[in-house]
């Protein structure tokens, strides 16, 4: 096929509109043919586009069924070098994309856009290096705040600071993850914990671990769910064992 | 899609690592996508091949994608475009099975649905993946000549040959052909300009 002939028939394959033979005569083409190619990636946003208006409108966020369990073969991996890589350690590729996700969700999730945030690629790096080196639990961070079930408590300020923290628990996994953003600087050996009153007691849950930005994390693990509470706290604990509040939320 | 859009940016990433997973036999991966975009592939298969056989192929778009997994290439295209893509392929399936009225049909019930709902502001999946485009797209769709955009649904949503719409419609093919091409150059245009708007900031769902 020409590539003149060929031109003329990139819309209706990339609306599945071609007989097959013709199809097929086109893909023999546009194998060899950059500008083809790049003809058909533009043609095909917009036709996906298309699908994914009708699909949004029509979702009625009922429950989804169960996923039935995958089919029992395996999935079709490529015997690349990079691909058995990648199985002797299934999530070195995979997290790095999960921690760069984490941390443009995480500094979106906090709020530390105020507009627009600019996006440079080196904006991104300095970002992914600030945050990817606490961020070792990832995996597990991602599985709880992004969960369709995820409950999120938000806890505000009590001292007329910026700062603000989430708790995200999810019914089923047995992390309980926190977030603060804006977080003060912390004076020598004092620390920022978590508390998270059961049953009418409060209990210290843990450090969060905080960035030189005022980025804190703190990722607990427990046996099952974690428990239900009914308050929760980000208190900064001085050496010399003075409390102070810093953040809090409280069921209604 | 837009990828300027940190929000975006992030969903996308998330997406790509948990297809990367799936292609390394993560269930785990494989249940957050089903979590994360099921709602989506069953609201294209309601509105395709109607409510009853709708989850029906949600199961099978998704056991597809835990067979092909690897297959998927971020370079190609945003991956709620690639996995829309499955889910559309798997319902004109459905669709031929019933036949060449229902394809039709199916492809006109779209189009009045496309055409009659208010111009709203784009939902939350359609924003952090689409951005602008979603309003652009729409309103692209609804100022085509009728004709164009009849020809557009029958061959995307229908799953119709130009053969069998010119047979459907009654017009020559060589029209057929040429509203074709016309009908994806206006929504191509569309889709381009209204990626070059500024994209809407940080969608409810990620504060």
């Amino acid at each position: 096929m020409n590539h003149d002939v060929a031109v003329e028939q990139l819309e209706a394959y990339v609306l599945g509109a071609l007989e097959p033979d013709e199809a097929h005569a086109l893909e023999a083409h546009i194998a060899d043919c950059e500008i083809c190619l790049r003809s058909i990636a533009m043609l095909r946003d917009p036709a996906e586009g298309l699908a994914l208006l009708v699909a949004a409108d029509a979702d009625d966020a009922a429950a989804l069924p169960p996923l039935r369990p995958p089919p029992a073969a395996s999935p079709v991996v490529q015997p690349t070098a990079e691909r058995r890589h990648a199985r002797s350690t299934p999530l070195r590729a995979p997290s790095r994309a999960a921690v760069f996700a984490l941390v443009v969700l995480l500094v979106g999730a906090l709020g530390f856009w105020t507009g627009r945030v600019s996006h440079s690629e080196a904006q991104e790096r300095q970002l992914r290096q600030e945050l990817s080196g606490m961020v070792e639990r990832q995996e597990v961070v991602l599985e709880v705040v992004d969960g369709a079930n995820t409950v999120k408590r938000l806890l505000r300020s009590t001292t007329g600071s910026t700062a603000y923290g989430k708790v995200y628990t999810r019914p089923g996994i047995p992390h309980l993850v926190a977030m603060a953003g804006r977080l003060e600087a912390l004076a020598d050996d004092s620390t920022y914990e978590l508390t998270l009153t059961v049953g009418g007691e409060e209990r210290d849950v843990g450090l969060l671990r905080v960035e030189r930005t005022g980025f804190g994390l703190l990722v607990v693990d427990f046996p099952g769910d974690p428990p239900p509470f009914e308050a929760a706290r980000v208190v900064r604990r001085g050496a010399d064992g003075s409390v102070e509040t810093v953040l809090a939320w409280s069921a209604p | 899609m837009d990828d300027s859009d940190p929000v975006a940016s992030a969903r996308r990433a998330l997406d790509e690592g948990d297809v990367a997973r799936v292609a390394t036999g993560d269930v785990g991966a494989y249940h957050a996508l089903y979590e994360r975009h099921g709602p989506l592939v069953r609201g294209l298969a309601r509105r395709m091949v109607g409510a009853a056989e709708a989850d029906d192929v949600l199961q099978e778009v998704f056991s597809t994608l835990w067979l092909k997994a690897a297959q998927y290439q971020p370079a190609r295209g945003h991956f709620v475009g690639w996995l829309l893509t499955i889910a559309r392929n798997e319902c004109i399936r459905v669709l031929r099975r019933r036949g060449r009225e229902a394809q039709v049909a199916a492809s006109e019930a779209i189009g009045a649905m496309l055409l009659g709902r208010p111009d709203t502001a784009p939902g939350p999946e359609q924003r952090a993946v689409l951005g602008e485009q979603a309003a652009a797209l729409q309103r692209a769709l609804a100022t085509l000549p009728a004709e164009q955009r009849r020809v557009l649904l029958l061959a995307y949503f229908g799953g119709l040959s130009q053969t069998a719409i010119a047979e459907v419609t009654g017009w020559p093919l060589g029209t057929v052909k040429r509203r074709v091409q016309l009908g994806m150059q206006k929504l191509r245009r569309a889709y381009a300009d209204g990626h070059d708007r500024t994209p809407i900031v940080a969608g409810e769902r990620w504060a």
